[in-house]
């Protein structure tokens, strides 16, 4: 009875240490409480009463109970706040009867059955095991999750008590199963309602977690695209503003401008005069165009014009929309983005000396949008294409949105253009 | 012959643009030429034309304000506006633009947009006749929203009210042009009037009221794909 009493103690008191090990984050004041090394000594009494003197029925409930004091004991003396104390004592609690269990079936397979519970090798080797596998987990689990973690009242009771139903489930049937390894006889009835119960409420939480998890990812997903549309604004403002000065020095130079043109027209020489009014419309044209109320959608397709531009692709764009398009504005440019991308990447792919062209149409038809896009491809390439693994992924986008929206998607081949057409209904106020 | 009015205060323009219309088909076009904003609002009165094509930038009356002028008597009628500068304008949008072309103008610009032109007045042009009760009928298409087959008869669903008619499918689907689209055994529809498509249904509006039509899982892919067809042939 001593040397059971020496073991657990001894057990108890790694077990301190351990907890002490784990919650420690290096800014907390190392002088431990009175208070605190008076509770944990009561604990380790506790303990002791409890292997020697209350019956063996009785012993594993009282140990859990010990367990969570000390736990909570440990968080509060590392002003851990409650809830994460909580959870992170029914982790402790699942970490503690997962070792046991390990060490049991362990000690059973390697030594059974000459061994039985009562036997003091049985007592040895298997609390034994179950410190070193707690070590190494707790050890483990501080390393890999916990590192230079500072508690702070992160969690929400759904969370909570979502996050514990693994682990509580976990105890409850690890719980069971030792108590039977001991030959401690449990009211199976009760037992097996409570695990049923207990898979449920585990099933619930996790539908509860994929509910926030989802509607996590929508958030994540929302601020990532209104973040793209405010740097988009951003670089259309300072688009705006080197327009105004392109405009500024345009006008100023106007008029020396037309006392070219006079010179040469004075001196007959018209062919320099076509020349140099040709030069002098391409300047003009080189500004942003306004192709609609939205800024964003301006801003994409002036960007598409200029690598068009750059890629010696003739681009015409025709917008006819209002403002009172009620499609968010950073959908609508994804949908334009990726279409245009899409025909940019088919022409640049054209051999040299072929015609590259893109049209766009975007067209709103009372409620109803219709974008019309097409461009020259190469129509040998229907068959190598299929081999290109990442072809397609901004079709897919539009796709989805188009579904998003209820509208038609229809992409077709004619010759050697190639066409898509997207119909959006009612989307448009009144 | 297709009567164009043309109104621009630069006459060496509304040449250029006589020219490039001749050049597209000599005997297509009627044009009648206006220099002046106010000499094409006078004649709105006493001519009808097929399509406009107008300077946004003139001098007293923009080219916006006679569309708008236009507008208030003929919804459908192609207007295309000749600019200078490719900077949006809201009023093109509300004065319901079938196009425009941006100065200087040329064959490349302005041909594809007659071809939809003349597209586009040859639908706008067709009609459904048939008789019944010895009467006869000759409605326009466009004015046509929906078949809808009860038996034997047919109910036309049109914007100035219904009309029944004993006649099969097939027939109402000869007589009809490729604009109209068949999404069930019993109805047959007008894409322009489409307002909402869902997976198994289409919303019609038109006066201020809507008609849900069911889509049968039978026409379900060629009525999308001839919708957006049909979508397409009005930009």
């Amino acid at each position: 009875m001593i040397v059971d009493v020496v073991i657990r103690l001894s057990s108890f008191i790694i077990y301190v240490f351990l907890l002490n090990f784990f919650f420690l984050d290096g800014s907390i004041d190392l002088k431990i409480q009175l208070k605190t090394i008076v509770f944990v000594c009561i604990l380790m009494i506790i303990i002791a009463l409890n292997t020697s003197l209350v019956p063996e029925s009785v012993e594993p409930v009282i140990n859990i109970i010990v367990t969570v004091g000390l736990i909570v004991t440990i968080a509060k003396h590392h002003n851990i706040p409650a809830k994460e104390a909580i959870f992170l004592t029914i982790i402790f609690l699942a970490i503690d009867f997962i070792c046991e269990t390990l060490s049991v079936s362990l000690f059973e397979s390697l030594l059974s059955p000459q061994f039985g519970p009562t036997s003091f090798l049985f007592k040895i080797m298997t609390t034994g095991i179950t410190m070193i596998v707690e070590i190494l987990l707790i050890i483990g689990a501080k390393l890999i999750f916990f590192k230079n973690k500072s508690y702070y009242q992160s969690l929400t009771i759904p969370a909570l008590l979502t996050l514990s139903s693994i682990p509580i489930i976990s105890v409850m049937i690890l719980f069971s199963f030792l108590l039977s390894k001991l030959n401690i006889n449990i009211q199976n009835n009760y037992f097996e309602l409570f695990v049923v119960l207990g898979i449920l409420y585990m099933n619930i939480c996790i539908l509860y977690l994929y509910n926030n998890l989802t509607s996590h990812l929508r958030k994540i997903n929302q601020i990532t695209l209104q973040n793209n549309a405010l740097k988009a604004e951003r670089k259309y403002i300072t688009e705006i503003k080197k327009t105004q000065k392109t405009i500024q020095s345009i006008r100023h130079d106007l008029k020396n401008r037309f006392l070219v043109i006079l010179g040469l027209l004075d001196q007959n020489d018209i062919d320099s005069a076509k020349e140099y009014l040709n030069k002098t419309l391409d300047s003009v044209s080189t500004h942003q165009v306004m192709y609609s109320e939205d800024p964003v959608l301006n801003y994409i397709l002036n960007e598409k014009s200029k690598i068009a531009k750059r890629n010696h692709t003739q681009f015409n764009i025709k917008v006819f929309v209002s403002h009172n398009i009620e499609i968010e504005n950073d959908i609508f440019a994804i949908l334009i983005g990726n279409l245009i991308d899409n025909s940019l990447e088919a022409v640049a792919r054209l051999s040299a000396g072929k015609r590259r062209s893109i049209s766009l149409v975007i067209k709103q038809l009372h409620k109803n949008l219709l974008i019309d896009i097409s461009n020259y491809y190469d129509p040998k390439e229907v068959i190598t294409r299929k081999s290109r693994q990442y072809d397609g992924l901004g079709t897919n986008n539009v796709k989805t949105i188009v579904n998003d929206y209820h509208g038609i998607y229809k992409q077709w081949t004619e010759g050697a253009t190639y066409h898509v057409d997207i119909a959006l209904f009612n989307v448009a106020r009144d | 012959m297709i009567k164009v009015a043309i109104c621009d205060d630069i006459p060496e323009m509304t040449s250029q643009v006589e020219d490039l219309l001749t050049k597209y088909d000599s005997s297509l076009f009627h044009c009648d030429v206006f220099l002046t904003s106010e000499k094409l609002m006078r004649s709105l009165a006493s001519t009808d034309y097929d399509f406009f094509i107008l300077d946004i930038e003139l001098p007293e009356h923009s080219g916006i304000d006679i569309a708008k002028l236009i507008r208030k008597s003929n919804y459908n009628v192609p207007i295309i506006f000749l600019t200078s500068y490719s900077q949006y304008m809201p009023e093109v949008f509300e004065v319901q633009t079938f196009d425009y072309i941006i100065k200087p103008i040329s064959p490349n610009t302005l041909f594809p947009v007659l071809d939809k032109v003349v597209k586009y007045l040859n639908l706008d042009d067709n009609h459904f006749s048939f008789t019944f009760n010895r009467i006869s009928y000759n409605l326009k298409l466009n004015n046509i929203i929906f078949f809808e087959k009860r038996r034997r008869q047919v109910i036309i669903h049109t914007l100035t009210g219904n009309l029944i008619a004993n006649m099969a499918t097939t027939t109402i689907l000869n007589k009809l042009d490729n604009s109209f689209v068949q999404v069930h055994n019993s109805f047959i529809i007008n894409p322009r009037y489409v307002q909402e498509i869902g997976n198994n249904f289409v919303i019609l509006t038109f006066s201020d009221q809507s008609q849900e039509i069911p889509i049968s899982r039978k026409f379900k892919h060629s009525a999308r794909d001839k919708i957006i067809t049909q979508l397409r042939n009005e930009i």
